[in-house]
This record gives C-alpha cells, structure tokens and sequence, in this order.
C-alpha cells in the first residue's frame, strides 16, 4: 500500500493524533470542561446559566431602542457584578411562557417580563409556574392595573398602553383618507387602508392578541351569544381583512416593515404610544396613532403587561429584589422613553413630549371592560385557533392534477415493467 | 468470546449514542401521542387545519418534484450526451444551491425576487406591477424549492443516462428505431429507478422543508415542520406537535423505505464506464441543421445556471451594497451595531465563534461515532464472510437509516421533551451538539461505511495472520486508509453543523445563536444588507470547505 516506510510513520502518527484529539474531546465534553472559551469570548462561557446569580426571561424589544441596559444598572444597584445577570430574550412573549411550562419541575429563570393581561388566561394553573410575591414598593402601582391584570398578584403590572393603529401621517391624513376622522372596524374593511395594513399574528405576539381582542368586544361573537358592541361576528371582519392585510410573526417585524417605504405598508397595528417614539427622540411628529369610533366613543384594547417571580426560582431573593427594582421610580421613569409605555408606578410623570404626542388610556373606553376575565380564561386559546381556521384559505388549487400524475407515473412504471419483464422472457 | 467483548465495546459507544439520544426520545414523543385517548388523538389528527397542512405539504412536495424534473431532465440529458469543454465548471455551478444551507438560499432568493428585489425591480420598470410575490404566496415557496433541489434531479439523472449502455442504443438506431421510441423504450425504463430515487429525495427535502417555509409561509402556508414547530414551540400544546410529528415520521419512513427499494435497483456506473463513456462522446460539427438545436440547449442553460447563481450573487450583492455607496463594507460593519445585537442577542463575533464551536464539536463527535460504529461492525470481516447476515448488523442498520428519515424539528422537539428535565437541559449547548451530530449522522456513516467497504479485507487478514493484534490493525491499516473518508466525512458534517437551522434555532437560547439564527432574525426583522453580510460570510465558509472536500473526494448525492 505504502512505497517507504517513513511515510506510513507519518500518517500512522498523523492519524494516531486526531484520533487522541477526537477521544479526549468527547471526554471534555462528557465532564462539562468547558473547552469552547478558546472559541466563545467570556460572557457566553457560562453554560449552566443557573451559575449565575440572576436569570431573567424576557422578550427581545423589552427597553430595546433606545437600548437601556438592564444589567449594568441593576448590577450598580445590587451590588453584584453585570457578568453575573444573565438576560435571556425570546422571540416573542409566548415563548417565555413555553419555556416556563417545560421548565416547571426544573425552573431555570428566576423573574419573567413580558406576560400580559391577555397570555395570562393561557396559563392553565398559575400557581404551578409562577409565585406571588408583592413587591416592598407595592402602593406605587396603580391598583386599577393591578385588579386587571391579576388580582392575585402573581404578575405585577410594570407598563401598560393600548393598542391603536399607527401610522405614517405624511402618506395617511385626513385629506387623503377622510375615513380617518372617524375610523370605525367597519369602515377600515372598506377603506383603502386596509390594504396598506400591518397586524402581527395573535398567535405569536402581544400587540397581535390584543387586537384580536379588540375586533371580538366590538363585533361579537354569536357562537357565545355575546354580543359585544355591534351584535355582528368577528369572523366576519377578518373573512374580509384577510385578502389584503399583511401578517407578520412579530411586533419587530412589523415595525420594521412600516419604516421600509419600498414595503408601502405605513399602517400597523400598534400602540397609542409609539408616535412618541419618534417624536420625543427626533422631534419629528410624522407619526400618529388612532383608535376607532363605534357607538360614537374612542374605543381600544388595554394592554398592560406584568412581571414576575418564577416557583421555586433559583435565585429568589436576587428575583425579589430585581422585581422591587424594576418597580421602582430609577427604572420606571427611565421606562417610558425606552420602552415607550405608561409606566405602572403612579409616582412618575412621563415627559411633555411624551403627553402632547401619546394616546393616553384614560381618553377612551376600555374594551377590556367588555370581556370578563373568566370568559378570556375559557376562550382565548379557543378563538386563537379559530382566528387561524379563518385566515387560512382551504383551497387547494389543481390539488387533483398532481395526484392524477403520480398516479400515471406509478401506473406507467408498472406497465413499463411488466413489458420489459416480458421482453426477458 | 473475546473478540465478541471486544467488539461490543467498540460498538457500546454509538450504538448507546443512537439509543438515548435518538431512539428513546422518539420513543418518548410517540408514547407523548399515543398516551392520549383515541378521541384527543383523533380530534388532533381531524382538526381541520392539521388535516389541511399535510395535505398541503404532501401535494407542494409533489408539485416541487414534478417542475424539477421538468426543468432538470432536459440539462442532465445534454450534460450527459455532449462534449463540450466547461462542462465540469457547469455542472459545479448548478450543484452550488445544494450544498448552501437553506436559509442563505432563502436569503439570496428575498434579494432576487422579493419586494424591491432584482427581478421585481425590472419587471415593475417594464410593466408596472410586480412581477412575482414571494411573501405568502404558493409559488414563492415553489420556486424557492425547485431552486434549491435541482441539482439533486440534474446531477443524479446525469448518472442514470450513463447506466445506459450507447451500444444499446447504437444497435436500436441501427435497425432503425425512431428516437422516441429509443427513448420510452430504452432510455425511460433504465433510467426510472435512478430517477425515483432522486425524486424521492426531492420530496423528503421538500416536505421537510423548514426554514424557507418559515419565512416566506406566513399564516397561509405550512409545513407539517413549521407546524409542529409552531405547536410546540409557541402554543406549548406538546400534545398536538407529538401527534403531527408521528404522522410526518410515518410518511417519511414511507418515502424512505421506497427510496431504499429503488436505490437497490441500480448501481452507479464506476468511474472507468464514466470515464470511456465520456471519451465516446463527439463533438457534433456546428452546421445549420443543429444550430438551432444548440441555441435552444445554450439558452437553457443560461436559464438553469443563472437561475442557480443569481440568488448568491443577489446575497454578494446586497451584502455590499449601501445606500451611500456602491460598494462598500458597510453592511459588514453595522453588523456590530449595538441595535443589531438587541435583535439577535449575541454580538456577531459571539455568533461566529458559536458557530465554528459547534461545527468543530459535531465535525469531532459524528466523525469519531462513525468510525468506531464501522470498526466494531466490521470487527470480525474477513475476506470469506462478506454476505453473512448478522442480529446486529440488521438491528445497527435501522439505527443508521432512520435518523434519514427524521427531521430536524422531530428531533429538537423530542430530545427538549425528554431531556428537559435533566442536567442535559441546562447545558443546551450539549443538546444543539446532539442534535447537529444526529442530523449529520446518516451522511457521515455513509462516506465512511463507503470508504470502508473500498478497503480490501485481504490486507487485514494478512496483518492478522502476521501476528497484529485486532486494534493495531485497526490503528496501522485501516484507520490511515479511512482517512481521506474521514476528512470528507468532517467537512461534510462541519457544512452540515454550520447551515443546520431548524434544530439549533428549536433548542439554542440567545446566548447560543449561531449564524443561521442571526440570519433568520434579521431577515424578520428586514435588515436585509446586514443579513446578506452575514450570509457572505456563511457562504465563503461553506464553499470552502466543499471545495476542501472535492480535493479529497466526491460530493456523494446517494445515501
């Protein structure tokens, strides 16, 4: 096989070293040696995130833009060093909750952010996954949030907002679209905004539910026998919608899309308070949001969204204090210009520009008020799915023909066969 | 008896592999879906939309098949039968969407036909509306599937016209057989089992399909992958996504099972029929008579091969392109913008180092699996017992077929419902490393079973006889001669490891996110400049490491 000697030394010893290489790493990895910090920079080493002394699931957006860093400045407040605050951002408020029901024997995170007044009725048994703990700062948290969120505290409200339908003002006005001064869910099917329309999917994202719900209390549900605002059907709203609103996996998504003039989408469904993004950090006030005008009331869907203590959490006492943190005046009044919420501590003013250019809750008439919590609790997961039933066009186009042609092909083969079989023979 | 201990130990370690992380956890699913009453199951099984998306999925995997057999029956023929001198460099360019991770196709698809894409943009100047719309829409998926499978239809049914012998057909013309006849009678029937094999291939891929149906789907469109993804991943209805999970295991089993039978029925001619064939080729003298015939063969090609590099240009392209300038490496830059990372959660350098870690990891752990699975299945092969039927070669066999026909999600999905309640949940980082070792798995142990069957077995015989012990003919013979398998098997599994999507993204958090996952965000997010960025730098990656690979052996598309 070899000409000389000398060479088959060499690859012998070659392959004698890669193969110690190959063992030795498989026993590396069985004893948990953690041998990528040759490849991973420091933070990432910490495999075993309950090594470290804080683990938070969140959302990806949460105080996202402008960033603000929650570790650096809970660190300085805790005292313990930012490395050792592990932040873990999920795709969207649902995952935080899929992990934390495959977690529930095992908890790895200690706080959750993120879970609002509409995914809590998606937890089957609260206590099983979450903890109540009221926080030292408690009487600074509007009770009215507190009852609606959850009143028995296992979240407690840290922002809220409602949803409303945002908009590029230079594109959509009152002069180009004069259905905009009074928009109602009806007119919205007719106009040509709908076309130009943005909602993130309910089944993936907060602001998404929240605007599912916000189409339930106004047209109803007769199959509940309730009636809501206009005794007609939900489903009959998005039968029409869907031909021509644009569906996006998240809030994220969608924001982006908005801001791409190429997409021509410059209408989402957003919150009340989002034209104070642009206006308080710019300045520029080319954005506006809207809510509709059935019964000749401003009506829109609260969201507020709560935090909480993980059962059996890893680090209780660091969780309770970042919770105490996080409710508290540092955080809560940083919240509003990075989050862009209404902070749930009543003791913080939002800024001037934050008043002049958002929708304050108190100015419309709550749906929420319409859905009881018990009714969301038994059928939320039930109108999700029947959301989806009704978006997905069952048509299968030509579903016959290619089945036709599977079966000539089969058909043929066969007959093929049987010919050379006989042509063999 | 000794040799018997010795063999098993060998063996212990894959096969123990296999079993815990792979059999026990899809055991554990289908009891998860089995353990339900036949009223839940059946109720999930019926629900209108489940029973809608396997319909869908089967019937667009089935559409996918067909327009790449159209499309690829025609290039595969004419690379069969002409001589011409860049042949190889076409067909090496057509093979290029294989071998790139799905969702860098997809990236590069987004840039060529998306909204203010390439092709969009001329046809809108042209006609004034958009040419196609690939964001929830059927054929934007189609299309996005036929470009990535093929090459898989044109390279294989390339080999299937060569397992025609020409004098067949020589003496057919001769006795004056018309050529369609040549070609239902004589051509067709050979080349049908190699043809279903390819195709059956297309579907498996087609029907598993992940990451470009993710994206592009939306509401409207799913894979039973996305929705079972869906199920688990954000609805947490474990119930729903286990039962899914075993109807798509049951039809890819079928699918593969047929792939198996007609993979039997044909054999791949050896490289010195390929090679004489290939020499009694002849160049046709241009005349008028065939000039209109190779202008036809000339525009497809430019059809097919533009179609195939466009999207990667498109990805180059973008990659380099800014609103400033026309050029520039701007893209690249921004990638290390803080807003970007708030997005993906990792800094991009985390992201890279994440994913060469991983690679090398599944590139070391497959390979060593593999070789120690071949040695202890050929411990006792001598040069008389080749065709000696043994328990556990047949019982190690399925072990090694079936992970061909369990996809990527199924196997997330079952090691997170089994091992989260472990020591192994809490190092997820181990988890994504089985989970990429298993996906690769099945192509590793196929190059280097191949390699090891090209080993004479005399040669073992002899340094046995001479007195060798069994391990240092192992370590002196056989493993040097694996070696170029080996390497090839590495790099495969490292490409693998590096474009890998649907498990990683199922299982990693955001501190393990690797270059797909980062990829997919920023595309949801339409930070196309930066994702193409990205992309480049996955694309450069992969390519070399295949061109690595060509160097030490053949891209092998029959598994």
């Amino acid at each position: 096989m070899f000409q000389e000697d000398g060479d088959e030394m060499r690859r012998f010893n070659f392959v004698y070293i890669v193969f110690l290489v190959i063992l030795l790493t498989n026993i590396n990895i069985q004893n948990k040696i953690s041998m990528s910090s040759v490849f991973l920079p420091p933070q990432s080493v910490t495999f075993k995130i309950s090594d470290t002394e804080l683990v938070i699931y969140t959302y990806d957006s949460l105080l996202a833009d402008p960033e603000y860093s929650i570790e650096t400045n809970f660190a300085t407040y805790a005292g313990i060093s930012a490395t050792d605050i592990t932040i873990i951002r999920l795709g969207d408020a649902n995952e935080i909750l899929t992990r934390l029901i495959a977690e529930k024997d095992l908890p790895q995170a200690d706080v959750i952010i993120g879970i609002d007044n509409a995914l809590i009725h998606l937890i089957e048994e609260k206590a099983d996954i979450l903890e109540q703990y009221i926080p030292a700062n408690i009487s600074d948290i509007d009770s009215n949030l507190r009852q609606n969120l959850d009143p028995d505290d296992y979240l407690i409200p840290y922002d809220y907002g409602i949803i409303s339908l945002y908009f590029q003002n230079q594109i959509i006005n009152s002069s180009t679209h004069p259905e905009l001064t009074n928009l109602t869910l009806k007119s919205l099917l007719e106009s040509e905004l709908l076309s130009r329309l943005i909602v993130e999917n309910p089944l993936f994202s907060s602001p998404g539910l929240g605007f599912l719900l916000w189409t339930i209390a106004v047209y109803g549900d007769p199959s509940l026998s309730f009636s809501g605002l206009l005794n007609d059907d939900w489903r009959n709203w998005w039968k029409t919608a869907r031909e021509s609103i644009v569906i996006t996996k998240s809030w994220g998504e969608a924001f982006n899309i908005f801001f791409e003039p190429s997409e021509g989408k410059p209408i989402m469904v957003s919150y009340g308070t989002s034209p104070a993004y642009s206006y308080c950090q710019w300045g520029d006030d080319s954005t506006s949001a809207v809510v509709t005008h059935e019964n000749d009331q401003m009506n829109a869907w609260l969201q507020i969204e709560g935090i909480g203590l993980v059962k059996n959490a890893p680090h209780k006492s660091m969780g309770q204090k970042f919770i105490d943190w996080f409710l508290g005046i540092e955080l809560q009044s940083v919240l509003p210009e990075h989050q862009w919420m209404y902070p749930a501590n009543q003791k913080v003013n939002v800024s001037q520009c934050f008043e002049e250019s958002a929708i304050k809750s108190e100015d419309v008439n709550r749906l929420n008020d319409l859905i009881s919590p018990t009714m969301l609790k038994e059928h939320l997961s039930d109108w999700q799915d029947q959301w989806e039933q009704v978006m997905v066009k069952k048509t299968i186009i030509g579903f016959e023909l290619p089945f036709t042609l599977l079966a000539i092909i089969v058909l043929s083969s066969i007959g093929i066969k049987k010919k050379q079989k006989r042509i063999q023979t | 008896m000794k040799d018997k201990v010795s063999r098993s130990i060998i063996l212990a370690l894959p096969i123990l592999f296999l079993v815990f992380f792979f059999l026990i956890p899809l055991l554990f699913i289908s009891l998860l879906a089995l353990g339900l009453t036949p009223e839940d199951l059946l109720g999930i099984l019926t629900h209108d939309l489940n029973l809608y998306f396997i319909y869908w999925d089967l019937q667009q995997a089935f559409l996918t098949v067909i327009l790449c057999l159209i499309l690829g029956l025609p290039g595969s023929y004419f690379l069969a039968h002409t001589k011409l001198k860049g042949k190889s460099i076409i067909r090496n360019l057509l093979t290029i969407p294989f071998i790139l991770p799905p969702i860098v196709v997809l990236m590069g698809f987004i840039e060529v036909f998306g909204q203010g894409g390439l092709v969009n943009q001329i046809w809108y100047s042209l006609t004034g509306f958009q040419l196609v719309q690939i964001y929830n829409s059927y054929e934007g998926i189609i299309l996005a599937h036929v470009f990535y499978n093929l090459p898989v239809i044109i390279r294989l049914a390339e080999i299937g016209w060569r397992t025609i012998n020409p004098e067949m057909i020589g003496v057919a013309k001769s006795l004056g057989v018309s050529r369609i006849k040549i070609l239902l009678k004589i051509q067709l029937p050979h080349l049908f089992p190699i043809l279903a094999t390819a195709s059956l291939l297309v579907f498996i891929y087609a029907f598993n399909s992940f990451a470009i149906v993710l994206v592009l789907g939306g509401v409207q469109y799913q894979t039973l992958e996305v929705r079972i993804y869906s199920l688990a991943k954000m609805r947490f209805d474990f119930n729903a996504a286990a039962a899914l999970t075993l109807v798509q295991i049951m039809i890819n089993i079928i699918v593969i099972l047929t792939y198996l039978y007609f993979s039997s029925k044909y054999e791949i001619p050896s490289d010195e029929v390929q090679e004489f064939q290939e020499k009694s080729l002849i160049i046709n003298p241009i005349n008028i008579r065939n000039l209109t015939k190779l202008s036809i063969i000339g525009i497809y090609f430019s059809i097919i091969t533009i179609l195939s590099l466009l999207p990667i240009v498109g990805v180059f392209w973008s990659a380099l392109n800014s609103s400033l300038h026309l050029i520039s490496f701007e893209n690249f830059f921004s990638l290390f913008d803080r807003s970007l990372i708030s997005f993906i959660g990792v800094t991009p350098v985390e992201m890279i180092s994440n994913s060469l870690f991983f690679g090398i990891c599944v590139l070391l752990l497959s390979t060593f699996l593999a070789v120690m699975l071949n040695f202890g299945l050929n411990y006792d092969k001598t040069a008389t017992d080749h065709s000696k039927f043994t328990l556990l070669g047949s019982v190690s066999g399925i072990i090694i077929i079936l992970p061909l026909g369990i996809s990527s999600i199924t196997l997330a999905f079952s090691l997170f419902s089994l091992y989260r309640l472990t020591p192994l949940y809490e190092n997820i980082f181990i988890a994504i490393i089985i989970a990429q070792t298993l996906v690769a798995f099945p192509f590793v142990n196929r190059i280097i079973a191949a390699r090891r069957a090209s080993i004479d077995p005399s040669l073992i015989h002899v340094a046995r006889s001479l007195g060798a012990s069994r391990f240092r003919t192992f370590f002196r013979i056989e493993l040097p001669l694996l070696l170029p398998g080996i390497i090839v098997a590495g790099l495969f599994s490292f490409a693998i490891s590096l474009g890998e999507f649907g498990a990683t993204n199922f299982l990693a958090r955001a501190n393990f996110a690797t270059i797909p996952i980062g990829i997919y965000k920023l595309i949801n997010t339409r930070n196309l400049g930066e994702a193409a960025a990205l992309a480049t730098i996955l694309i450069i990656i992969t390519v070399i490491s295949f061109i690595v690979l060509e160097k030490f052996g053949k891209i092998e598309f029959k598994l």
